[in-house]
């Protein structure tokens, strides 16, 4: 058990528990560590705890016996494990031990596993772009496949429809069990949603939405008006919300590594939040040049960022043409994958970032050098898809140089500049600095 | 013959006028004081082929030839340059603004004007730049001026050059559209008086390959890897991924792979100095 565990670091599935303790799942930190479950009581106090072997897990079910059930979602799997730690059911078992459901698929990114009345799960497999009902023995039961695009957090309804978070479709969808939309909100462009990741029918009939890139949680009708909506003063990405009984909304900000229950009238009534830095943040970059290694043989003062690498990415090195060595991102499936290094910024200065870039091979995806600034409590101050960076790289390109200027926002303490790369390829970096 | 007439001639014609350009500016100036600017792009490479056939035709000598190292030059340029060195012989000079680059951590880094020596704050003076700080960015108006026309000029001044030969285009940037193939520049605070020459001024792009390839010319790789216009690194980037000859040269411009607020800055440049 390392020391980062009971440090909540990207809280994503939250659910507030019959005892009154609140059931949190932390995806890990930056470098892809530390994913677990915590059981946190009304004081905060970490009560129940399971981290064994979780890789970015997104969501945990308290059963009705007691036991946890967790999408374990870069190892691909679902797992049951009991009160005491024990694993009692884990899909790795289904197909001989393959892991494979009875039409020969695999589980690939699941983010959500709900047990069914009946005992079979609904599983939302994100990178399959489907929600499927499954026996426990693997069997498909039914699914809804093909029609959303990286879905999140799919349920039954009362009325046994689904409904489910149509993520990168930016809509909140609701079909029947033949497949028939009923009922949707948002229209496909990130206007009305951008990346919802959470939808649940509530008994007014109303739904409660996540809208995580525009930090907001929404309550609309089935008309489609806005009944509530809490939006929080930063980029939150929020992750998941309910409903409680007393009318409140617990909610999972990422960005803030927070967990909040919020009232009607939009005040913070209960967090937590035991979050603290793993990596430190230095005063200017350091080993800009990539000549100082740790005693893993990676480049000092810089992390590998595999949070969202979804299980791939290794560290690789190449030469430049003076025979120095450099060191270089090589990744393979979709996701994201960064060296990057965290230094202070003050608001309202201009930074600017200069490196050497190399792709080779590199498709489906590119890299680049990006910046994005970090605010006093270690949340990105905006989703890194629109963070300042440098040109793009794809295919095979010589060694290039890439200078760009950025401003600190307000609010901007720290910033973390890195090499980023997605797609299937390589790329490589040298003299990455950040002066201002 | 007009420059119309130039223009819409023959690539034989054009390239026939092209070494009658040189063989006049050997006649002109003396040796020694005659420079060939060679960056190792297609342009000037052509040029100092050219050159060198007159040379050899005329029984003589190559000026010497230079090539201005901006702090930021492609490997793939460094090698071309080093291998044609070796293999033709030539005297060449790579030159480069030492005190400027040392008063820099890295790209980007900045720099106290102060700190420069007195030729280089008299060029910052000349840009009327009042700022006690800019930053090492090889592209930008201070920075391209220090890492390249006072560069220039300092090799200029140093050799006593009396004329260099320069690889411009009409078609090429539209500060370059009225240049003539003799164009006398006046002496700067900084500079001696001397004449550009440039022969290939009425080459469009496509006859430059053109004439590359009949002539047997080589070209560094990365115009095979879609380059069109090679600059600094920081500033040049692919235009496509066929060869910058099987690209759409007549509807796309062909410096368009370069950061174009510089390209934007060309005519200021080109008052100060610059090619």
């Amino acid at each position: 058990m390392s020391s980062r565990d009971g440090i909540v670091e990207f809280p994503c599935d939250v659910e507030r528990l019959a005892n009154g303790n609140t059931l949190i799942t932390d995806a890990g930190d930056e470098a892809g560590d530390g994913s677990e479950v915590v059981e946190v009581d009304p004081s905060g106090r970490i009560v129940w705890r399971y981290g064994q072997g979780l890789r970015f897990a997104h969501s945990a079910k308290r059963l009705g016996n007691g036991n946890t059930l967790i999408a374990d979602t870069t190892n691909d799997r679902v797992i049951e494990v009991s009160a005491d730690g024990q694993v009692v059911f884990s899909t790795d078992d289904w197909g001989g031990g393959t892991g494979r459901l009875s039409d020969g698929s695999h589980l690939h990114y699941p983010n959500k596993a709900r047990l069914l009345d009946d005992g079979t799960l609904l599983i939302t497999d994100r990178n399959n772009d489907r929600a499927v009902q499954a026996a426990r023995d693997g069997r498909v039961v039914w699914q809804y496949a093909g029609r959303v695009k990286h879905p999140h957090n799919a349920q039954f309804t009362a009325a046994g429809h689904l409904l489910i978070a149509d993520s990168d479709g930016h809509r909140a969808v609701e079909v029947s069990r033949d497949g028939r939309e009923l009922w949707a909100y948002g229209d496909g462009s990130t206007n009305v949603l951008n990346w919802p990741r959470d939808a649940d029918r509530l008994p007014s009939g109303n739904t409660l939405i996540v809208d995580s890139k525009h930090a907001r949680v929404v309550e609309v009708t089935p008309d489609g008006r806005v009944a509530w909506e809490y939006v929080a003063d930063h980029w939150a990405n929020f992750y998941d919300a309910d409903r409680l009984p007393n009318g409140n909304t617990l909610m999972a900000s990422q960005q803030h590594q927070a967990v909040l229950e919020v009232d009607p009238a939009g005040r913070v009534v209960w967090q937590f939040r035991n979050y603290t830095r793993r990596y430190p943040i230095n005063d200017k970059l350091l080993n800009c040049k990539f000549e100082e290694v740790d005693s893993a043989g990676a480049p000092l003062h810089w992390v590998l960022a595999r949070r969202l690498s979804e299980g791939g990415g290794e560290l690789t090195w190449t030469q430049n043409a003076a025979g120095k060595r450099c060191p270089g991102l090589a990744f393979d499936r979709s996701g994201a994958f960064c060296l990057q290094q965290t230094r202070r910024v003050e608001p309202g200065k201009t930074y600017r970032v200069s490196g050497l870039v190399k792709a080779e091979a590199l498709k489906s995806g590119f890299a680049c050098v990006q910046i994005a600034f970090l605010d006093a409590d270690n949340g990105q101050l905006c989703d890194a898809t629109t963070s300042p960076r440098s040109d793009l790289f794809s295919g095979d390109t010589p060694w290039s140089r890439v200078l760009f200027k950025a401003d600190a926002p307000p609010g901007a303490v720290a910033a973390d500049v890195r090499l980023f790369i997605n797609g299937q390829g390589r790329a490589f970096v040298d003299e990455l600095f950040c002066f201002g | 013959m007009n420059r119309k007439e130039l223009e819409s001639a023959p690539l034989n014609v054009k390239l026939d006028k092209c070494r009658e350009v040189i063989a006049e500016a050997f006649d002109r100036y003396p040796l020694d004081r005659l420079a060939i600017a060679w960056t190792g792009g297609k342009d000037s490479t052509l040029v100092l082929w050219m050159a060198m056939e007159v040379c050899r035709k005329r029984g003589h000598k190559l000026p010497a030839c230079f090539c201005i190292d901006e702090g930021d030059v492609f490997d793939e340029i460094r090698a071309f340059l080093a291998k044609h060195t070796a293999d033709w012989g030539l005297d060449f000079h790579m030159i480069h603004n030492h005190d400027v680059s040392s008063k820099a951590e890295a790209l980007g880094a900045p720099i106290r004007v102060a700190e420069l020596n007195e030729r280089n704050r008299k060029e910052v003076a000349r840009l009327g730049y009042a700022e006690e700080e800019f930053f090492y960015e090889p592209e930008s108006l201070v920075g391209n001026h220090l890492m390249k026309t006072a560069t220039l000029n300092m090799f200029l001044d140093e050799r006593k050059v009396a004329a260099f030969f320069e690889g411009i285009r009409w078609d090429e940037q539209g500060a370059r559209s009225e240049e003539k193939f003799f164009s006398p520049r006046a002496a700067s605070e900084t500079s001696p008086a001397h004449m550009r020459v440039s022969p290939i001024l009425h080459l469009k792009e496509r006859e430059v390959w053109e004439a590359m390839f009949k002539l047997g010319v080589p070209y560094c790789e990365l115009y095979k890897q879609g380059y069109r216009s090679l600059g600094a690194r920081v500033t040049t980037r692919k235009t496509g991924d066929a060869p910058a000859w099987e690209q759409d040269l007549e509807s796309a411009p062909e410096r368009v792979g370069r950061r174009q607020d510089k390209e934007g800055m060309m005519g200021k440049l080109r008052e100060l100095g610059y090619m």
